[in-house]
């Protein structure tokens, strides 16, 4: 280790080293239960066991020197032949090694407290530890006999230590910034190089009109015209000497930035093995608290992450791997039966494509049975069963990360919930990323986890939306293209355009973010995007070019904001938002299948005149179904993301009807209709509450509230919805 | 492109901007001096900055004025637009908040003045990132010492006013930040 250290106390020091000993320990263990026998495994254990204890008496921490001291006698024992390597034995090592843990988390000040109490437990775990053990030794060696003949896994390979630099995570971070804003400034000289371009032919025109003038008056002025000439020439020339040495600069400055930037880039970067120590562990001991048999492969450990992803991707990939091992993996009874090894694996594959990092969590088990979750589709109310039955198998599993949703039969400790998939979800598309699931009955199933490989610059293509910049990442870009409004052709599911032979659906950008939607023009500017088999055209005003762009998170007061991934500056010093082009696309699917985006391109021609309306409701999908159908009828229609902003278009515009959700982020429905009907203005406005909750008692907390009818969301679709609409507004 | 430049209602005469621009000056110089420590010790007056807006004469006090700036660009936000929260503005490197004073205080939102130099107030009631909003008003009169003494209350009848000062320019209402802050804050519940 190198660098300076003087930001780093003793005791952060040896945190850092227990933080990597424990882990090299916690996984070596793991591998060891699986290979006893493995030598060089046991004496790499022994040293780490030895590094600690030396670490934790140099920092007087005598409880840790004790622990550490007993694991390092227990890997002699074995080294030497007088013990072997048992489950109990591995499960008295972790217990060690989690004890040892403890101390990442503490502060020095918190030492005296931790060790009094766990004194008694310390000393029970060295006496454990040199207690011989014996239970199923015999077979525990001779199972793995043959193990011991295999050479050492790839993993337990010498690694070539190419030594380290401590840097503390803020001053990092201001490097990075002042790397990513070193390499946008050197783009900026390209404006300028421009501008010097610009003037150069401007001077050119300057000589012409002299050349001209000259031929046309009289010879008094000749004299001077010739002189004006050398003189434009002069300076034409000095010109062209400024942008070449300027076009030099420029190559030179952005060559350094580039390479500052993937200089500093690269030490933010962490093996993705350095995030993901804990999993085998935790695969291991779920499997065996189940009364299942279950390992964990890992496959590119090496894979370089940003620190900030590989750490936000802790809390999904712990959920996903769990959901594995408590659903996918079956019993070994129930694998026997169906001729699959007794132990099952569950991979954890990392790879770059595409400048994305890929992330999949793949298990041999009992897969996802898409006939379960098309029934329950159906049960709940999500769709009718001609809707259902259209749906794919990849449509349908897309219901497994709606909030609720969980096809579990019984609801377990480990997962089942209905927290999680959802959460996971919410999770990796805060980092700009996606997920999804593909799934084998009977053989298993796999989640497919795409990222940015950083979250600090994005190159990306800036597009004009109603007026305003919006960047889309070139990651999620395919191609760009301008069509001809002629091309445009209408379908069942909305407007179609065809490029190259291959059709695409055409969709409004700006409508699906809520914006103005984009501008008629003969010229359609459309950006290519999404997966092979649905790829889609999104329609935007135009296209301003291509630019690197130094990440921003958006302020935090706005929350997590619907298609919007960060916020940036322009090199003109315009903002500009990124947008969360997968974010788009899933509001894009889910308007298409709905059918409410394209009637709503439809409807978007004809003038509503009727009487006004203002939908509440979080779901985009849900709201732009309600619009689709109320505009269709000749409603104006106004729409609003939640309690709060419906509470605020309420107060300043005059509506007719209102149609709210209850649940809902902020104010909810029934927070909203109690505070509208305090309010002596809003007494006797209609107000229909509209929602999944169609108990009997939901039901009457609607109306309680102030509701003047309470709808099922099941009937969205259905005549009972625009029938209650009509009625309401009749009665007014 | 629209660029969202935004310079609403009347153009900017040339004079006008020289004046406003020293005008600014004083703003800036005042705000710091305002927020020194010698300052602090001062039993004196609290500093009110002037500005008209929506029609009415309005104070705020200096010290939850971060700083009065040209108005630079600004950006909606997809789905947090409101009558209120109208998006985000540049200012100084940060993109923050930008809300719509007449809503947030209750005057009347389509007012226009005539005579406008607009000016973008970054309001900083807690010195830090997470508690500053910015919003765009007609124009800036400068900051000026008063005595509460002066002030009267009789009048008030709007929760956001908390007292009436009068000023050279006539009676200015002096906006109760509490209450300002509260609709604020309430614009992302």
């Amino acid at each position: 280790m190198s660098g300076d250290l003087s930001g780093f106390s003793m005791f952060d020091l040896f945190k850092e080293e227990a933080r990597t000993h424990g882990e090299a320990i916690s996984r070596g263990l793991v591998e060891l239960e699986s290979n006893p026998a493995n030598k060089e495994l046991i004496a790499a254990l022994m040293r780490a066991a030895h590094s600690l204890k030396g670490a934790a008496r140099i920092v007087g921490v005598d409880l840790a020197v004790g622990v550490a001291h007993a694991m390092e006698d227990a890997m002699v024992a074995v080294q030497n032949g007088e013990a072997v390597i048992t489950p109990t034995r591995i499960d008295q090592l972790l217990a060690a090694s989690d004890l040892l843990a403890q101390l990442i988390e503490l502060e020095e000040s918190g030492i005296d407290d931790w060790t009094m109490a766990n004194v008694a437990n310390a000393d029970s775990l060295a006496t454990d530890l040199r207690t011989p053990v014996t239970d199923a030794a015999s077979e525990a060696v001779e199972r793995n006999q043959d193990a011991s003949e295999i050479p050492a896994e790839a993993s337990s390979a010498p690694v070539v230590d190419e030594g380290s630099v401590r840097v503390t995570s803020s001053r990092l971070d201001q490097i990075m910034r002042l790397a990513g804003e070193s390499l946008v400034a050197s783009r900026r000289f390209q404006t300028v190089r421009d501008q010097l371009m610009m003037l150069r032919r401007r001077h050119g025109k300057f000589q012409s009109r002299l050349r001209e003038a000259r031929l046309r008056e009289a010879e008094t002025s000749e004299e001077a015209l010739d002189q004006a000439l050398r003189e434009a020439a002069r300076s034409e020339l000095e010109l062209a000497e400024h942008q070449d040495q300027l076009d030099v600069f420029l190559g030179k400055l952005e060559e350094l930035a580039d390479s500052l930037y993937n200089e500093v880039l690269g030490s933010r970067m962490r093996p993705f093995d350095e995030g993901i120590s804990m999993f085998p562990r935790m695969v291991r001991d779920l499997s065996r608290d189940l009364g299942k048999k279950a390992i964990l492969e890992i496959d590119g450990g090496a894979v370089p992450v940003d620190r900030d992803v590989l750490r936000e991707l802790e809390a999904p990939l712990t959920h996903m791997l769990r959901n594995c091992v408590d659903h996918g993996v079956e019993t070994t009874e129930e694998r026997l039966a169906n001729g699959k090894p007794e132990i099952a694996t569950v991979k954890l594959n990392a790879y770059h494509q595409g400048g994305r990092l890929h992330v999949l969590i793949e298990d041999d088990g009992k897969g996802i049975d898409p006939e379960g979750i098309r029934r329950k589709v159906v049960d709940r109310g999500f769709a009718d069963e001609s809707v259902a039955e259209a749906l794919t198998d990849r449509e349908l599993y897309e219901f497994l990360f709606l909030p609720g949703f969980s096809t579990a039969k019984a609801v377990t400790d480990v997962s089942g919930r209905g927290v999680g998939l959802d959460v996971v979800q919410t999770m990796v598309q805060s980092m700009a990323g996606g997920v999804r699931i593909s799934s084998v009955p009977g053989k298993g199933t796999t989640f497919h986890l795409t990222l940015p490989l950083t979250r600090s610059v994005v190159r990306a293509l800036i597009a004009d939306l109603g007026g305003e910049s919006y960047a889309f990442p070139l990651t999620h870009i395919d191609r760009i293209e301008k069509i001809q409004e002629e091309s445009i052709q209408s379908s069942e599911n909305g407007r179609v355009v065809e490029v190259d032979g291959d059709q695409f659906s055409l969709l409004d950008t700006g409508a699906i973010m809520e914006l103005d939607p984009v501008r008629p023009s003969r010229k359609i500017h459309t950006i290519i995007t999404g997966s092979e088999d649905e790829a889609v055209a999104l329609q935007v005003d135009s296209f301003l070019g291509e630019e690197d762009l130094l990440v921003r998170p958006l302020d935090k007061r706005f929350g997590r904001v619907p298609h919007l991934s960060s916020t940036a500056f322009r090199e003109t010093g315009e903002p500009v938002l990124i947008v969360d082009v997968e974010d788009v696309l899933r509001s894009a699917r889910r308007a298409v299948a709905e059918g409410a985006f394209a009637t709503d391109v439809v409807s978007d021609t004809s003038t509503p005149v009727g009487p006004r309306v203002l939908v509440v409701d979080d779901s985009i999908t849900v709201r732009e179904a309600q619009r689709a159908i109320l505009t269709r009828h000749g409603y104006e229609v106004d729409v609003a993301v939640d309690g709060a902003e419906g509470w605020e278009r309420l107060q300043r515009g005059q509506y007719d009807l209102l149609i709210t959700d209850v649940d809902m982020p902020g104010m909810n429905g029934i927070q909203f209709v109690q505070t509208l009907r305090a309010q002596t203005r809003f007494k006797d406005l209609p107000v229909a509450m509209v929602s999944y909750k169609d108990e009997e008692s939901q039901r009457q907390e609607g109306l309680d509230a102030g509701a003047t009818v309470y709808l099922s969301k099941h009937v969205i679709n259905d005549s009972q919805f625009i029938d209650t609409v009509h009625s309401l507004l009749k009665h007014q | 492109m629209q660029a969202s430049m935004i310079n609403q209602g009347s153009p900017i005469n040339p004079s006008r901007k020289a004046v406003s621009s020293r005008h600014q000056n004083e703003v800036v110089q005042w705000l710091e001096a305002l927020r020194s420590p010698e300052s602090a010790a001062l039993p004196s007056h609290p500093s009110l900055l002037f500005f008209r807006h929506a029609g009415e004469e309005l104070a705020l006090p200096a010290v939850i004025v971060g700083s009065v700036e040209m108005v630079g660009f600004t950006h909606r936000v997809p789905h947090r637009e409101g009558p209120t929260l109208r998006g985000l503005a540049a200012t100084n490197g940060d993109l923050l908040p930008l809300i719509d004073l007449s809503n947030a205080v209750g005057l009347d939102p389509d007012h226009q003045e005539d005579d406008r130099v607009p000016r973008l107030l970054v309001l900083s009631p807690l010195q830090s990132i997470e508690s500053r909003w910015t919003t765009i008003v007609d124009i800036v009169h400068g900051v000026e010492m008063s005595d509460p003494e002066t002030w009267s209350t009789s009048d008030t009848t709007s929760p956001y006013v908390k007292a009436l000062v009068q000023t050279p320019r006539g009676t200015a209402k002096l906006l109760e930040t509490d209450a300002l802050l509260d609709s604020l804050a309430a614009v992302f519940q």
